[in-house]
């Protein structure tokens, strides 16, 4: 009998102490939930919320820019389904006749979101010094703008600026010690970027670039508050400090309320933001699910507002044709666009065996079966065939243009005039590949056994994403596999990457290099009316198409799957949110809810 | 007891070099394996005075050898400075998640040692009987399935189509503790099913022993033969492999934490490696390594003190 009350007393302990350990722990955790959110909520469980910055000049990724785009604004935007240019700072603006000077008219009473950055701790009204300021860290490496490479060479000023900035930090290898580091709202560093008064603001150019105003929509170019940078430091920030980076003070629709890395990011109105009924709800909840898969399961209970549909749930959800299947289809409405992504295998254009033979590239580009590839259980119908530089939707894409339809005979036939009849003596060819994603590994296998059916051996040379980009920047990599998101909505953004100008380090991983096809791009950057642009866009992509410096292969498309409450949520090519015109219409959660219990 | 408390401070002492070795191999490691975390952060447009800017402030400017030296000055007094990737400070960064895997991995290796140990007793006392087949089998199979499965099964069934627990996310309000049931439980299995199967060898082996026959021999009941005299044997090289499985639990989460959304320090760790975040990298693997020292120097101390022959020098 001691034994048995030895055991229990011991037993009993053990439980006290677990129930001390929770409640110290208790108190020390974190608590995912803030205070209750409003009904009136949109919520999103996604896997993608790992949130680098808030700084929009530092933003390179996705997830961070999807934050910044709510907390911010710039001078134009997007429309939410075209992605067609829309006033926003700028209620207007004038492009003089040559098509270097673009002068923006500020929209009045636009204020900056309440901080205690801001003297009385109340957003001050937003002036042109505040665009001069944003702008001209974009050029700056002091600030670590990634977004440099949009002004460079383009705006009147910006490299000699960013030269001499770059100087500047040669010289103060711990800069963010220096007074000079700091660029205040006064500094006309860049003589390009001019304030004609508080009210409007110009930017000049080197010489004409059509698509600027597309630039100027993306997260670089948003306005922030001098005042926050100063109290709360970006990169000049001294180790330790807090930082502008998790701080952002901006003009967009909605405020920061919370950020805990890895469990949520809350998002509150912005009682300032100047746009009399936006934003329609009063508060985001986006919480971090990682696994896509447990991220969907939350949609299914109808904790999250939207979801993607995973690998793992595809059969269980869709039908072949890309509809829901019941139940379903009766629950949720499925909301599809194609992406402005393509995915391609380049050539080495500089080294053998692909450098002048165009033969050899052209046979790679004809053993191809792009459209079996789509209907595979590889992309089970998302996206579309590739046979040229320019995603469709965008002006210059030809959808009529299939010179590389799938062709075996003519690919051998090609080969042989190439000078490798029956692929014997090219020898076994290394495909480099980085494991970035399991769909775009399998696709690599599938190019491998087509490639092998006209006799050219293909071995994998699989490395992380880092080295597989040091490997092509080096010319080790003679046939690789890359992707290529568009930046910003138009043409001219893929069909820069076959500019000599972009050879690495720039964006041209082929170096490629024709001085018919850089002459095209120069002049339809000179020209303003879209449709003779569309026209040479077209005609530049068919010399690309000729060339093929790329083995053509997918474009991309995005699905997601809403709540039947939520409205005005529209995907778009370059899947932005713009959760400030969504509509959580409560009306029709009440019957959601009860059929899901 | 002043041989203990002897043999501690010497035990701390030797942490010392080993901390340092651990280090060294890390920060070796990281710059042996190619990868430009500057590269990285700009991707395919790169701006040669940017990525400049970025080596500057994180030190990756200076020679090899000043590096490690700055690095290894400020990871003494342990400040790993600030992620390369996100600017937040390196150490708030883990002590921010120390609590969701300290509430998540404690009561998992606990509970799952304690029911651990007495169905391994247990599975002794019956071996090869129907009791003993039915707990191998099962521990077999827990051992075998990887937990991410065990882990979406649950989900799947308690969460999605009984609705008893919540399907994933962190601890909130006083009644968001059932956000730790399902982790939990997966974790728990994992070190309940080893656990057993060690319980069970090590005390079959005990009973084997001459003193176990001599104590039934005494007309001792079984149970008291088996906890007093055999568990106790047992227990001493149960206590060697829990001073790793201590450690193990708390840095090696991080299925459960991704599948749970739990924001435990194994999804930092994880992050940092794929993001080159040497800072961040440093952290986790220094705090992994601290863990490991400190359940080993636990562990032989109740080794000795459970086991007279072994004597602390």
């Amino acid at each position: 009998m001691r034994l048995y009350a030895g055991v229990i007393r011991f037993f009993i302990v053990v439980v006290l102490i677990h129930i001390a350990m929770f409640l110290v722990v208790g108190a020390l955790a974190r608590r995912s939930e803030g205070p209750e959110l409003p009904p009136n909520t949109l919520r999103l469980a996604t896997d993608a919320i790992q949130v680098r910055t808030l700084d929009p000049v530092a933003v390179g990724d996705t997830a961070s820019s999807g934050i910044c785009n709510q907390v911010y604004e710039g001078l134009v935007a997007y429309n939410q389904k075209t992605l067609a240019i829309e006033p926003c700072l700028a209620e207007s603006w004038d492009i003089s006749p040559d098509g270097k000077l673009y002068t923006f008219h500020l929209r009045r009473g636009v204020r900056f979101c309440d901080d205690p950055c801001f003297p009385d701790g109340r957003g001050r009204e937003m002036t042109a010094a505040d665009v001069r300021f944003s702008l001209t860290r974009v050029c700056d490496p002091v600030a670590m703008s990634t977004g440099f490479w949009l002004f460079d060479d383009r705006v009147v000023g910006a490299t000699e600026f960013n030269q001499q900035r770059a100087e500047f930090l040669e010289k103060h290898p711990r800069f963010w010690e220096e007074a000079e580091a700091w660029l205040g709202p006064e500094s006309d560093g860049v003589p390009g970027l001019r304030v004609l008064d508080e009210h409007t603001f110009a930017i000049a150019l080197k010489r004409p670039f059509a698509p600027f105003l597309k630039v100027l929509a993306m997260s670089y170019f948003f306005v922030v508050a001098p005042e926050a940078v100063k109290a709360y430091g970006a990169a000049t920030n001294p180790p330790g400090k807090d930082s502008f980076f998790r701080h952002p003070v901006g003009t967009g629709p909605f405020v920061l309320e919370r950020w805990e890395p890895d469990v949520e990011i809350i998002l509150k109105r912005n009682a300032n933001y100047w746009h009399e009924t936006l934003p329609h709800v009063d508060a985001v909840r986006l919480i971090s699910r990682r696994d896509p898969h447990t991220a969907f399961m939350e949609f299914e209970e109808g904790n999250s507002d939207m979801a993607g549909v995973p690998d793992e749930d595809w059969e269980r959800v869709m039908n072949e044709d890309k509809t829901l299947k019941e139940p379903y289809a009766g629950r949720y409405r499925l909301v599809t666009s194609a992406t402005l992504t393509t995915f391609y295998y380049g050539f080495d254009m500089q080294n053998p065996p692909f450098k002048g033979n165009k033969a050899l590239r052209q046979a790679f580009n004809y053993a191809i079966d792009r459209e079996a590839l789509i209907r595979s259980k590889i992309y089970r119908g998302l996206g579309r065939a590739a046979y040229g530089p320019i995603p469709p939707g965008l002006p210059g894409h030809d959808p009529a243009n299939k010179r590389y339809a799938y062709n075996l005979e003519k690919a051998k036939q090609l080969l042989t005039e190439a000078g490798y009849p029956g692929g014997d003596k090219l020898g076994e060819i290394q495909l480099y590949v980085s494991g970035a994603n399991d769909s775009q590994d399998r696709t690599s296998v599938v190019v491998m056994e087509e490639l092998r059916k006209i006799g050219i051996k293909v071995s994998l040379k699989q490395q992380p994403w880092p080295l597989h980009l040091e490997s092509i920047d080096r010319h080790e990599a003679r046939f690789f596999r890359l992707g290529w998101i568009a930046d910003y909505p138009d043409a001219e953004n893929f069909l820069a990457l076959f500019l000599t100008r972009n050879w690495k380090p720039g964006p041209n991983s082929s170096s490629y290099s024709n001085p018919e096809f850089d002459e095209l791009y120069d002049r339809a950057m000179l020209e303003p009316d879209e449709g003779r642009r569309a026209e040479l866009y077209r005609i530049a992509a068919d010399i690309i198409i000729e060339d093929c410096p790329w083995l053509f292969t997918t474009t991309g498309e995005g699905l997601a799957l809403q709540q039947p409450w939520v409205r005005n949520y529209p995907r778009n090519a370059l899947g932005l949110g713009f959760y400030k015109n969504v509509i959580i219409d409560r009306a029709l959660t009440a019957p959601m809810a009860a059929r899901d219990q | 007891m002043s041989s203990y408390l002897n043999y501690t401070v010497r035990r701390l002492l030797f942490t010392v070099p080993i901390l340092w070795g651990v280090f060294t191999v890390t920060f070796v490691l990281f710059f042996i394996v190619p990868g430009d975390p500057a590269r990285l952060l700009m991707g395919q447009h790169r701006d040669a005075a940017t990525e400049q800017a970025m080596k500057v402030q994180w030190g990756l400017d200076q020679p090899k050898h000043v590096q490690y030296w700055n690095f290894l000055k400020k990871a003494a007094v342990l400040d790993f400075g600030q992620s390369f990737t996100n600017k937040r400070d390196v150490r708030q960064a883990i002590l921010e998640r120390l609590p969701a895997t300290a509430v998540l991995g404690i009561p998992s290796l606990t509970i799952g040692m304690f029911l651990g140990i007495a169905a391994g007793l247990w599975s002794a006392m019956r071996a090869n009987r129907a009791v003993d087949n039915t707990i191998r089998f099962i521990t077999f199979c827990l051992v075998s399935v990887p937990f991410f499965l065990l882990a979406i099964l649950l989900q799947w069934g308690l969460g999605q189509q009984l609705h008893v627990l919540p399907i994933a996310g962190y601890i909130n309000g006083p009644w968001g503790w059932w956000h730790l049931a399902l982790p939990m439980f997966v974790m728990t299995l994992g070190s309940f099913a080893g656990l057993t199967r060690l319980t069970r060898t090590a005390v079959l082996e005990v009973l084997t022993q001459d003193y176990i026959r001599t104590a039934k021999a005494k007309g001792l009941p079984e149970l008291v033969v088996v906890v007093r005299h055999a568990l106790k044997n047992a227990m001493i090289p149960l206590v060697t492999s829990l001073s790793v499985s201590v450690a193990a639990t708390l840095t090696g989460a991080f299925f459960v934490e991704t599948v749970f959304a739990w924001p435990g320090v194994g999804l930092l760790a994880v992050d940092a490696i794929n993001n080159r975040d040497f800072p961040t990298i440093m952290g986790t693997v220094m705090f992994g390594a601290v863990l490991f020292v400190l359940a080993d120097i636990v562990g032989d101390l109740l080794t000795a003190y459970m086991d007279p022959r072994i004597t602390l020098k």
